[in-house]
Formats: C-alpha cells, sequence, structure tokens
C-alpha cells in the first residue's frame, strides 16, 4: 500500500512537462538508435549522456532510461526486417522474425515484437516496483564488509559470464580495475599512476573511456565490417498490416508472460543482462512451447520469447542499480557513473533520501513504457527508412558525435585523445575475443571498492574476520567462490566426460 | 594481433606491481595505496597468460585489419586541424572529406550531412548548453 501512495507521488513528479519531453525524446532516440545496425544501447547512452549535464538529474535519468528500454524495442526492427540485430538482446528476434519477414509476415513479426516487449517491460516495471522496496531495506543490512563482498561478487560473476572464455572476462575486469586506480587515491591522498600528468591527477575520466570504449569502437568496427545489404531486401509494410489477430496475441501472450518473469529474474543478476536474458528465455520456449517445432524456423512465439525477455532484463537491471548501487550490466554501468556525475548515490538509503528521484524514475518506466509501444508502432514506416541508413554515412557522423561528447565534458582535449586510444583498446580486445563490459563495469566499481574495504578494515582494527561476521557476508562469499570455481570444475567435468565416450567409442 | 591485449595487459599489470608495491600493500592495519594495483596486476597477468596458453593451438586468423585504424588517423587529424581553424570548422571538413573521398557520395549529400551535422552540434552544444568550443587561431583575428 505504501509502495502504491509512494507510486503515485513518484507519478506527479514523473508527469511533468520536463520529465515528459525527457521520456518522449528518450523513447525515440533509443528507438531509432536500437533500429541502427550496430549501435547498441550502451553507445546511445554513452554518447548521449554528456547532453544531460545541465539538466535536473530525474530529468536526466528518466531521459536515458527511457533510451535503454526503448532500445530493446529498436534492436528488433532490424533483426527482423535485415536478419542484423540492431543490438545483441535481439539476436534471438532474428532466428524467427527473418524467416517471418521472408515469408510475407513481417508486420505481425514486428507486432509481435512490440507487443511483447511491452508485456515483458511491464512485468519487470511491476517487479521493481514491489521488490524494490524491499531490497533497499534488506540493504540496509548492508555495512562496509558485505558491500565489499557484493561488489566483489559482481565483479567475478560478470567476468565468467560474459564471453566463452572466463579468463578473458577477467583480464577486462583486471585491466578496469588498473584504470580506477589512476590518480590520486582518494582516501590517502597518494599520487598514482598519473606519470606527472596533470589531466590525470585526478583519474581516467568516465565519459571518454565510456564514449571511447563503446562508441568510437563501433565506428571502427563499421568501418572494419562493412554491413552491406540491399534496400529492396526490406519489406515495405503498414501499420494495418502489422496489426495481430485475436488468436495470435492469445498465443503469444503466455510466452511473453513467462519469459517477462525468467527475463527480468536474469535482468537482476549482476553481469547478466538482456542478451543472456533472451538467450536463456528462448531456449526455454524452444523445450516447452507447444508450438516449439517451429520455434527457429519462423514462429511469433519465438519473437516474443526473446523480446519479452530482453525488455524485462532491462527493467530488473535497474533493481540492484538503484537499491544496491550495483548495475547489473554495461548500460546501467554508464547510468550508475551518471548518476554519480550529478550527485547522487545508488544504494540502500537512496529510497530513504531522495524518494521523488527513485519514484519518479519508476513511474516514469510506466509512462515510457506505453510511449515506447505507440511510438513503435505509428513509427513502423519512419523505422523502415532508419533502417535503411547506411553505415557509411554513420561513421563520420558518430565521429564527430564521440569527439564532441567527450570533449565538452572537461573542456579539454585530452579527453579527446584519451577517448581515440580507448576506442583502439576496445577494438583490440575485441579482436582477442575480450569483453569490455567488465572492464566498464570495474571501472565504476574499483573507487566504491576500495573505500569499503578500507572502511571494512577500519571497523576491524586490521582483521578478516569481519569479512565472515554475518550471515549475509557468508552467503556472499560462498557466491563468489562458487562462481569462480564453477568454469573450473565444469571444465574438469566436460573433459572427463568427453575422454570416457572417446574411450567408450574405441572399445 | 589476437596477443596484442594480453600482452599488453601482462606488461602494464607487471608494472603496476612493481610501482603498487612502492606506494605500500598494507600500511596501518589496513590497505594501502597499493593493494588494488597489486592485487589488479597479477590478477591482469595471470589471467593473460591463461588466455595466451588457451589460445596457443587456435590457427584461425585474426580478424584485425590496418583499416581500423582509419577512423582514427583521420579523427586525429581533425582535431590537429582544429588548432587552426576551430573545432565546428573542422568538423565539417572532416564529414565532408570523408563522404566524399571514402564513401565516394555525391557532392550535394556530402555537403547536406556535413552542414546538418556540424548545424545540430551548433545549435546543441553552442546555442544550447554554451560550451565554449575551441576557435582556434581563426578565433583570435
Amino acid at each position: 500500500m505504501e509502495n502504491l501512495q509512494l507510486l503515485w507521488m513518484g507519478l506527479e513528479t514523473a508527469c511533468s512537462l520536463p520529465n515528459l519531453i525527457s521520456a518522449f525524446f528518450g523513447a525515440i532516440i533509443g528507438l531509432v538508435v536500437g533500429a541502427m545496425p550496430g549501435i547498441g544501447s550502451l553507445s546511445g547512452v554513452a554518447l548521449l549522456l554528456p547532453l544531460t549535464f545541465k539538466m535536473n538529474p530525474t530529468t536526466a535519468i528518466i531521459g536515458l532510461a527511457a533510451l535503454y528500454y526503448s532500445n530493446m524495442y529498436g534492436g528488433s526492427f532490424s533483426a527482423i526486417l535485415l536478419n542484423i540485430p540492431g543490438d545483441s538482446p535481439a539476436v534471438m528476434t532474428a532466428l524467427d522474425g527473418y524467416p517471418l519477414a521472408r515469408s510475407g509476415r513481417a508486420g505481425a513479426a514486428l507486432s509481435t515484437a512490440i507487443c511483447s516487449s511491452f508485456f515483458g517491460g511491464t512485468i519487470g516495471i511491476i517487479i521493481l516496483t514491489i521488490s524494490g522496496p524491499i531490497l533497499a531495506k534488506w540493504g540496509l543490512a548492508f555495512g562496509p564488509a558485505e558491500l565489499t563482498l557484493l561488489i566483489l561478487f559482481a565483479m567475478t560473476s560478470i567476468g565468467w559470464l560474459l564471453g566463452e572464455n572466463p579468463s578473458a572476462g577477467l583480464v577486462a575486469t583486471a585491466i578496469g580495475v588498473m584504470l580506477a586506480t589512476v590518480g590520486v587515491d582518494r582516501c590517502l591522498g597518494q599520487e598514482r599512476f598519473s606519470f606527472g600528468s596533470v589531466n590525470l591527477f585526478s583519474g581516467v575520466s568516465f565519459i571518454p573511456l565510456v564514449i571511447g570504449m563503446f562508441g568510437f569502437s563501433q565506428v571502427i568496427d563499421m568501418v572494419v565490417n562493412r554491413i552491406t545489404y540491399s534496400s529492396a531486401e526490406i519489406q515495405k509494410v503498414t501499420l494495418k498490416q502489422s496489426m495481430l489477430k485475436g488468436k495470435e496475441l492469445k498465443g503469444i501472450t503466455p510466452t511473453a508472460i513467462r519469459t517477462g518473469l525468467i527475463g527480468t529474474i536474469v535482468g537482476v543478476m549482476p553481469g547478466a543482462g538482456a542478451t543472456a536474458a533472451s538467450f536463456i528465455s528462448y531456449i526455454m520456449e524452444k523445450r516447452i512451447n507447444k508450438n516449439r517445432e517451429q520455434i527457429g524456423k519462423g514462429a511469433l512465439e519465438g519473437v516474443a520469447a526473446a523480446e519479452a525477455a530482453n525488455n524485462a532484463a532491462a527493467a530488473g537491471a535497474f533493481a540492484p542499480l538503484l537499491t544496491l548501487g550495483i548495475p547489473g550490466g554495461g548500460t546501467t554501468a554508464v547510468l550508475l557513473g551518471g548518476l554519480m556525475m550529478w550527485g547522487l548515490r545508488p544504494g540502500p538509503l537512496l529510497f530513504k533520501e531522495n524518494p521523488d528521484f527513485v519514484w519518479g524514475l519508476i513511474s516514469s518506466m510506466y509512462i515510457g513504457n506505453i510511449i515506447c509501444l505507440l511510438i513503435s508502432f505509428a513509427c513502423i514506416p519512419l523505422m523502415m527508412k532508419v533502417v535503411k541508413v547506411p553505415s557509411a554515412v554513420m561513421v563520420p557522423v558518430i565521429s564527430v558525435v564521440c569527439v564532441i561528447g567527450t570533449y565538452t565534458v572537461n573542456n579539454n582535449m585530452f579527453d579527446v585523445y584519451l577517448m581515440i586510444v580507448m576506442g583502439i583498446l576496445a577494438y583490440f580486445m575485441k579482436i582477442a575475443k575480450i569483453p569490455a563490459a567488465p572492464l566498464l563495469l570495474a571501472f565504476v566499481l574499483t573507487p566504491m571498492f576500495e573505500s569499503y574495504v578500507r572502511q571494512a578494515f577500519d571497523i576491524s582494527d586490521g582483521s578478516f574476520g569481519i569479512f565472515v561476521g554475518s550471515n549475509i557476508s557468508k552467503t556472499l562469499l560462498a557466491l563468489t567462490v562458487l562462481f569462480c570455481l564453477a568454469p573450473v570444475v565444469m571444465g574438469f567435468i566436460k573433459k572427463e566426460k568427453t575422454s570416457v565416450d572417446s574411450a567408450a567409442i574405441e572399445n | 594481433m589476437k596477443k596484442v591485449v594480453p600482452i599488453l595487459a601482462i606488461m602494464t599489470g607487471l608494472y603496476w606491481v612493481i610501482k603498487g608495491y612502492a606506494y605500500g600493500f598494507w600500511v596501518r592495519n589496513g590497505p594501502g595505496g597499493g593493494f588494488l594495483p597489486i592485487v589488479a596486476g597479477l590478477m591482469a597477468i595471470v589471467f593473460s597468460l591463461a588466455v595466451l596458453w588457451k589460445d596457443r593451438k587456435e590457427k584461425t586468423p585474426s580478424d584485425f585489419t590496418w583499416l581500423a585504424f582509419l577512423p582514427a588517423a583521420a579523427l586525429l587529424g581533425m582535431v590537429f586541424f582544429s588548432y587552426l581553424v576551430g573545432i565546428l570548422i573542422s568538423m565539417a571538413v572532416y564529414i565532408f572529406l570523408w563522404l566524399k573521398l571514402i564513401e565516394k557520395r555525391k557532392l550535394s549529400s556530402s555537403l547536406a550531412i556535413s552542414f546538418g551535422t556540424v548545424g545540430v552540434i551548433y545549435g546543441l552544444f553552442v546555442v544550447w548548453l554554451k560550451v565554449p568550443l575551441p576557435k582556434g587561431l581563426l578565433g583570435l583575428l
């Protein structure tokens, strides 16, 4: 009941004109960015962050959050029409969406994607509304030791969860921690790794790092891997053709609800994110859905599973971000960086100290989700044009946006050079199949980690016992160890199984 | 080229460990300034070696192409040019030249895209956000 009252109060904040405009434009930009092949929510939020610095924090985060979840809507357009997912969470959408489009049912596939995104997003937001305050209350039991272990768990789990090679994820985490230690140590006042450069005294700036690694690296990727397709490949779809029949809507609803629930749970986990949510949900539907034989060959249920899950995960990712200050993935890590720059400190106390902000954001997500649904349907003809924008045009335009976005943060050209270096580093990391998201997460979390670990030792007078002093600490420690050991054990079991199988074949 | 990042990470990790030791690993019953650099440096060394070990037998050619440096070189050219004519003009020139010379687009569309983009940037950053953009030597005139 209290939640409903707070939600109502937040609705008043969300419905103020600047916040509505912010959500509206965020939703449109997210849709366009999502539809453009190769540009994801991470790049979109990173590139737009500098534009929001002069805004009120609530208005700014409402716009960026709208961009984030509307990006999930947009990603399905190019996946269905071109077989090129706009972003990684839409990869599974293409598996059924494109065959549907090839068989002349592009409109039905697009509608399924939009409706399922709405269902999934709504489920995620409802769960966030209910679980947010509970998680925040629970979070108040977290002292420096528990927070240290929680961050450690987040950093190690993202390393394992992203990429095929866990070591590669941990290399990225290590690089992120190393970059975060550059500059004056905030607790001890000691200068570290600044190489005498005034520009590095305050550390490696967040914006050049983010824009370089996720904006400029996309530009390099576009130049290297030219995405080519003929405009004739894209079918013309009208709004009328896109309308789903009652039977079709009835068919996708249970799928969207199931995968929406799973997507939210996956989204809440650190590091898993929308891509993992859509993969898991799609695989599950392929096993249990009534129409499972058709999934993968062009079934509306396949599109619904992937889209509901990725939108639900995008909403679910806000739960750990707002309540514990732990981002669930790359985009929420950028949002966390933004929140800190606006002077807000996400964590258990955020719900108490800034209820206007938190509930304004949650309420705006309900409104934003409806805006996304309406805009997505209304913009189907426009999106046909957006997906056709050639990467040749996007390369120089995004490049200058990267430069101007980086420069304007500190009015300093050094940041622009840093952004270019980070973009090249991200490209080489991609070549080496080292994921960049763990680096970003580690970079954002390291200053907090360092501060909490010192506080914990100050409290315990240097004793390690504080890290096993409470049940929360013990659980987190056990989870961290489990996550670190699981791939090793799994690899061993796999190896054993292979050797047993090969021995059986030989016999 | 696949080995560039792991090797760089090993070298940087080594430097971080050595410098971290000088900053102090454990100071007054708690982590010193060198605690995280040493831990991160060691992590970088160990896991980069693991990546290199895992890839030792992989024979698939790397996806690397020197073309990847073209956007960075072009941007650096644009930034250096901005010291002379200011950032807005250098951006317009950069977009135009990229579209005309590299993408071989029509003169009219190249001009329209370059002036359109710079116009939007001017409106957003100079008019709305009041950001003082560098005007280069031209601004001194």
